[in-house]
């Protein structure tokens, strides 16, 4: 007698459903390639630095798609455009003024033709004539924002109110402390009187590395103070408000939504002063729509009230000679930089960078490490 | 088995532990406060309108999705032809397939990524929405293939051969017979491969072009900090893939198997085994 | 099968495995090689070992492996002893009419990013997280406990990481194991330790060991837990690599020779894990008492 084991009406398996799934699939990948290339313009820019309003009016002013791709922080940037050098996908990129020698260096930015942007003369020339813009006479790039390294502290559990970068040493706060071993190096250099742009130890190396050797030392030798590095934004924001950090240093702009909503904090620029970086768009070596780029670039800056804009949507005070105006005063002390503060920020150079970039790389390894 | 009431306890609390930090993700969400933290703001949905609206996370949902769902299949299709060929290999060259095929598992992700991003220069392919889904595939491959192979190690001897002298060609054998055995070790993986790629964030920056998945759109936007709008939006997404999970199941539901023979002389149901 | 359909069975999943695995991992091969990576406009790229020279040479490189190799032992033995309940319970216990719904409510939870999973862990943790008010508010404690940025709370992200890994393929193996012979081994009076010892482990053996294996290697792996929960102690050896390729091109080649050295560790490490499951496993069982 010969059986047959019918399947039953298993039309509808597990797999079939997946893979339905799946078959469905393609049909939006591919559409999502297909709507790719013509005619637009390809940037990779931090989330906010292309407000709305500039992306929305560029795009029904010339019919040019406007693409941004996130990226969230320098270092996996550079790597990401690294491996594409040599064959972009991206026209512009996003670069901080402290890693344009590093994206010099590995022939990833071109000189930038300011003849071709009639708006040129809309940025505040602090930057716009500026040495650290500049590699062999050429300009690099169009500065957008500028932040600084500043000092974060609860006003609450922190008192009196500091005003020095010492006061991230100050054993009251043992276990409370946090910082970005980069830029706290070069802050800790500034304490002790050295010169973080590394101009003043160009063609003396050695006094370099020992500058770089005393900030590192001193960081090492007081690791209780700190609670833990951190390299996000996001993760000092956790960190201040869950109450587990009262003291920091940061960029400026981390602490500013925290400002603005009301909560305890303070940020300052220290007597000492401090670093400034300032964020650019640089156009990509060999960009596949380079003259895009150009008119991006050219309409952005001549678009009416970047500077709050941009402020508003990055969190940085705007490199615009209207920076200040349009925003409200709660948000000026959120997102600006005072007169004063300003005054006491130095900017780090092209040839000092390649100077230090080297020595500091090696120095935040070994801190971590010690 | 005579359950205990210990297990069935251990489950309830384990799932209950399992969802808490999402209910605190979800509960951050649900503020008209511009942070995430304690103590929590008024109750609001405004972040939830606002995930709601903005298109950019509508299409990276549904790229992620696609690109979960088609890399799962081919995952599990790769990683089951890699175990069953390694079944009929010598031992030397089996150990050496399984070797390679783990290399992808063994590597950490950002090394994995900028290796696949070298590697796809010199097939002419470009970063996008085919390159993740290779890098997501040849990720979820390896557990697969283990899943699979193990499952597969454990098929009775004299299975495929019965279903053979029963008349099976090779083909009906392995779809009728040696699929459904293999059939829970493959939803396992697919679960699984499915679960990675979506969640995938290392891969999809390297190899993604200007498309970007979910985590990717929301690495981004966490560099300016965590925003009850990125809760809201992970909060309608777990509840959107908790309603298609149980659209599924529904659809799925095991139903009973039925041995009938053509004189009709012998009918028995008997419950299936999922 | 005959002799050509076999070969083309084996060759095509062979010649997959050659350039969609080893194609990433020749490349990084090649770099770690290399002094710099990409070479700077019109310089020759040297090859040599040094990278590798230098990972012998420092204590602090060898630290954070081995420093990773516990963090990920310790993280599999936990997950292993959480998930072999849960995985037992919903594949023998459960009904088959509602074994997928109750795994999926296990699975659910891993549909949220990886990332944001880790920031609900900071929210719960920290000094004025959940937690914290939570137990000042039932009287338990008055000030906050310091439980986040220290390795108990990198070792929870990690296991909430990796958790599934381990409770798919154990739900696998459980799931087919013949339920009779766990009923004889009841019916003769073995307790459920024994049991589980006894039985379940020689059988499920191939099952769990490759779940540990799997678990072990993508703990190895792991950058967000250690990254968001962890404090300022020793970094884990996969935020050393991370942080190699974030640099100068001059770095590359020790973030590649880094991962080819985790590679070859942790395969030997996770080969050995799978083959003590299975020693473990290789005692009197019932089934070699019954002959099967």
């Amino acid at each position: 007698m010969r059986m047959s084991i019918q399947a039953p009406h298993k039309a509808v398996t597990r797999r079939a459903m997946l893979a339905g799934a799946g078959l469905a699939a393609p049909a939006i990948l591919l559409g999502a390639r297909r709507a790719a290339a013509a005619g637009s313009v390809n940037i990779t820019a931090y989330d906010g630095f292309v407000p709305q309003a500039v992306q929305t009016h560029f795009e029904a002013a010339t019919g040019t798609q406007v693409r941004i791709r996130l990226a969230a922080s320098q270092a996996p940037e550079l790597s990401l455009l690294t491996t594409e050098r040599d064959h972009p996908l991206t026209d512009i990129c996003t670069v901080v003024g402290a890693r344009l020698h590093q994206f010099v260096d590995a022939g990833i930015i071109e000189p930038l033709d300011t003849a071709r942007l009639k708006n040129w003369s809309r940025i505040n020339p602090i930057y716009a004539d500026a040495d650290w813009l500049r590699v062999n006479g050429s300009v690099m790039a169009v500065p957008l924002v500028i932040g600084a390294n500043v000092l974060v502290f609860d006003t609450h559990e922190v008192t009196p109110a500091p005003d020095s970068w010492g006061a991230m040493f100050d054993t009251k706060y043992k276990g409370r402390v946090t910082y970005d071993i980069e830029d706290f190096l070069l802050c800790t250099m500034l304490l002790q009187g050295a010169d973080p742009t590394f101009v003043s130890y160009l063609g003396n190396p050695a006094q370099a590395q020992a500058a770089v050797n005393a900030a590192r030392d001193k960081l090492i030798a007081s690791k209780p103070q700190v609670v833990r590095f951190f390299d996000e934004g996001s993760e000092l924001q956790q960190m201040l408000t869950g109450g587990d950090a009262v003291l920091a240093q940061t960029y400026s702009s981390a602490p500013s939504r925290l400002i603005l909503a009301g909560q305890p904090f303070r940020r300052i620029v220290p007597d000492e002063g401090s670093l400034a970086f300032v964020y650019n768009f640089a156009v990509v070596k060999g960009a596949p729509n380079k003259d895009a780029a150009y008119a991006f670039l050219d309409v952005m800056l001549g678009t009416p009230g970047l500077g709050a804009a941009l402020t508003r949507s990055a969190g940085y005070a705007s490199s615009m000679l209207d920076a200040g105006r349009g925003l409200t005063d709660i948000e000026q002390a959120a997102y600006g930089l005072d007169e004063d503060a300003l005054g006491r920020i130095r900017f780090a150079t092209y040839e000092g960078q390649a100077l230090s970039s080297a020595l500091i790389d090696k120095a935040v390894e070994e801190v971590r490490a010690g | 088995m005579r359950p205990n009431w210990l297990t069935p306890a251990a489950y309830w609390v384990a799932v209950a532990v399992l969802m808490l930090p999402l209910g605190l993700i979800a509960l951050t969400s649900l503020t008209d406060a511009t942070l995430v933290g304690f103590p929590l703001g008024r109750p609001s949905l405004r972040w939830y309108v606002a995930a709601l609206a903005d298109p950019a996370n509508g299409r990276a949902f549904l790229l992620s999705v696609g690109l979960a769902g088609l890399s799962a299949v081919l995952a599990v299709a790769a990683g089951t032809w890699i175990a069953l060929a390694t079944r009929i290999m010598r031992p030397a060259p089996r150990l050496l397939l399984l070797a390679g095929t783990l290399v992808p598992l063994v590597t950490p992700g950002i090394v994995h990524a900028i290796g696949l991003r070298i590697a796809i220069q010199f097939v002419g392919l470009d970063p996008g929405p085919i390159a993740m889904l290779l890098g997501h595939t040849v990720h979820a491959t390896p557990l697969a293939a283990i899943m699979v192979g193990a499952r597969l190690t454990t098929t009775a001897p004299g299975l495929m051969d019965a279903a053979r002298d029963l008349g099976a060609g090779p083909v009906r054998a392995f779809l009728h017979v040696q699929v459904p055995w293999l059939r829970p070790a493959m939803v396992g993986a697919a679960l699984l491969s499915a679960l990675n790629s979506f969640d995938d964030f290392v891969r999809s920056f390297f190899l993604g072009g200007y498309q970007p998945t979910l985590p990717v759109l929301i690495f981004g936007r966490l560099r300016s900090g965590l925003t009850p709008e990125i809760n809201a939006l992970s909060t309608l997404i777990l509840a959107a893939s908790v309603g298609m999970a149980a659209i599924i199941a529904w659809v799925v539901r095991p139903r009973k198997v039925v041995i009938r023979d053509p004189e009709g002389t012998f009918m028995a149901p008997c419950a299936s085994r999922p | 099968m005959s002799r050509l359909p076999r070969l083309l069975f084996v060759a095509i999943p062979v010649l997959w495995v050659v350039a969609a695995h080893l194609g990433p991992l020749l490349a990084m091969a090649r770099i770690s090689l290399l002094d710099a990576y990409p070479a700077a406009p019109g310089a020759v790229p040297v090859f040599g070992l040094h990278a590798y020279a230098a990972f012998a040479a420092s204590p602090g490189y060898r630290a954070a492996l081995v420093h990773s190799l516990w963090l990920a032992l310790a993280a599999t033995a936990i997950a292993l002893t959480l998930s072999w309940p849960l995985a037992w319970h919903v594949a023998v216990h459960v009904p088959p009419a509602r074994r997928i719904r109750r795994l999926a409510l296990l699975v659910a939870p891993f549909w949220t990013s990886e990332v944001l999973r880790m920031f609900a862990l900071v929210l719960l943790l920290a000094n004025r997280g959940a937690l914290n008010a939570a137990l000042r508010w039932i009287g338990a404690t008055n000030a906050p406990l310091a439980l986040l940025y220290g390795n108990g709370s990198v070792l929870l992200g990690v296991v909430y990481t990796v958790l599934l890994t381990m409770l798919l393929p154990l739900f696998a193996a459980f799931d087919r194991l013949p339920s009779d012979v766990l009923d004889v081994a009841t019916d003769l009076g073995a307790g459920r330790w024994r049991r589980q010892l006894f039985v379940v482990l020689p059988l499920a053996a191939t099952g769990i060991a490759s779940g540990v294996a799997l678990t072990f290697l993508l703990c190895l792996g792991v950058l967000v837990a250690p990254a968001l929960l962890g404090g300022a102690g020793t970094p884990t050896f996969a935020t050393v690599i991370g942080d190699f390729f974030g640099a100068a091109s001059g770095r590359w080649p020790m973030g590649a020779a880094f991962s080819l050295v985790l590679l070859v560790v942790g395969t030997i490490c996770a080969g050995g894990l799978a083959l003590a499951v299975r020693a473990l496993s290789a005692t009197p069982t019932v089934r070699q008492r019954m002959g099967a």
